[in-house]
């Protein structure tokens, strides 16, 4: 019997993993696989490339770097200093917590969800600031708070801002000092449609539209929209058009409402 | 000549598994002919031929298959390894044997491909149709009617 046999097994087996293990992290679907290994080693990378910078180029290399510390110390402090005018500059901006008469967590919109407009907006708050699904969010807009959305789904620290004209987007509303009952849904282009709006409710062009406070999802009387349009009556219900106070994809900084129910 | 032949049976083993059988059944019920193949290499041959086959099937499955390029050279390959280890816990040379070391095989793979795969970056990988199975199987147990040639006894 070969006695080198095993051994010749286990190498070939050895080789052949190595090689589907580097096809496997090789191919075009493990670019993210790459990327967390390549941040990974990244420290540990950092130590020899410096050290063969500063070997290979001599003397120029240490001057090198010292000019980047440097040059990045220089821009920490000018960040500190935008930080400081941006700290000042929220200070004088108008209270909404004030005015709502309760203390209203401010977050920013860092972005929007990659699909067809109308999308959702991504805020840089989530499950660890508190955040709730179903959460209301207004925004600052002439002098005054309105609701532009709520919360779709919470993450650890962000979160999706479903607009009012998103079609996934459906709150209570009511006329200003008018009736409940009504919903408030997104219509995309067209901005928002009124539901369960009964021929006997007497509506106009321009009427202020709130938030209802059916069911303890949002704080009543928060100025959604005003209605732009009313089609000729085709079923039991009437046809309304509702634009929102505020363009939710204009807006940086949204503030969060309570939670309904008070989950937060 | 005497390479030939096993070559030729390669090809058509290949175009049976990626241009025929495909097309039959609507492709559910398509045996996995090349997972067989390492199986019975590695029965006959032991688990050097065994990975050996198990690495080329396993590529060429890759290669016609939507899952990262490399998985199932992986599992194919440790399962000719492991096939051609465990080949004398049982008489490998029964006709049946192929059909009992397939058939643990062709469930355990869909899992670990699947894992392998939603490591690598695949996140919406889903576990393939079960009917693969008892066709693999069945194929197994036809294969006990082929006459094979006779092979000499390696590790």
């Amino acid at each position: 019997m070969n006695h080198s046999a095993p051994f010749r097994d286990y190498a070939w087996l050895g080789l052949f993993i190595a090689v589907t293990l580097a096809l496997l992290l090789l191919s075009p679907d493990a670019a993210a696989v790459r990327r967390h290994a390549h941040d990974a080693a990244a420290p540990l990378l950092a130590i020899p490339r410096a050290a063969g910078t500063l070997i290979g180029t001599g003397g120029r290399g240490w001057q090198r770097w010292q000019a980047d510390r440097q040059a990045l110390a220089a821009a920490q402090a000018e960040c500190g200093q935008l930080r400081r005018r941006l700290a000042a500059l929220e200070l004088r901006a108008p209270a909404p917590a004030a005015d709502a008469g309760i203390a209203l967590p401010a977050a920013q919109v860092i972005g929007a969800e990659a699909q067809p407009w109308p999308s959702a907006l991504v805020i840089d708050r989530g499950a660890a600031d508190g955040v709730v699904a179903m959460q209301g969010v207004a925004a600052w807009h002439d002098n005054r708070l309105v609701c532009i959305g709520r919360i779709g789904a919470v993450y650890h620290r962000t979160a999706l801002l479903i607009p009012l004209n998103h079609p996934a987007c459906k709150l209570p509303a009511r006329l200003d000092r008018g009736p409940r009952g009504l919903i408030l849904s997104g219509a995309a282009d067209a901005g928002c449609r009124l539901e369960y709006a009964r021929p006997e409710i007497t509506l106009a062009a321009g009427d202020s539209i709130v938030t209802a406070g059916d069911g303890n999802l949002l704080p009543p009387d928060l100025p959604l929209g005003r209605i732009s349009a009313i089609a000729p009556r085709s079923g039991p219900f009437q046809s309304v058009t509702v634009i929102p106070y505020c363009d939710p994809y204009t807006v940086e900084q949204v503030y969060l409402l309570p939670a309904p129910g008070g989950q937060s | 000549m005497r390479t030939l032949r096993p070559l030729s049976g390669w090809a058509l083993l290949l175009f049976l598994q990626v241009a025929v059988l495909p097309g039959i059944g609507g492709g559910r019920w398509c045996p996995d002919l090349l997972l067989l193949a390492t199986v019975i290499t590695a029965l006959r041959r032991g688990r050097m031929a065994g990975q050996s086959a198990g690495f080329a099937c396993g590529l060429v499955q890759g290669l016609f298959s939507g899952a990262p390029f490399g998985a199932q050279a992986l599992l194919f390959t440790l399962t000719g390894f492991a096939a051609g280890s465990a080949r004398h816990l049982i008489w490998y040379r029964h006709p049946l044997a192929p059909a009992l070391f397939t058939l643990p095989a062709a469930i355990i793979l869909p899992p670990a491909l699947l894992l392998i795969s939603r490591l690598a970056g695949q996140p919406t990988a889903a576990l393939p149709d079960w009917a693969a199975v008892p066709a693999t199987i069945a194929f197994a147990l036809l294969a006990a009617l082929l006459p094979w040639p006779a092979t000499p006894d390696r590790r």
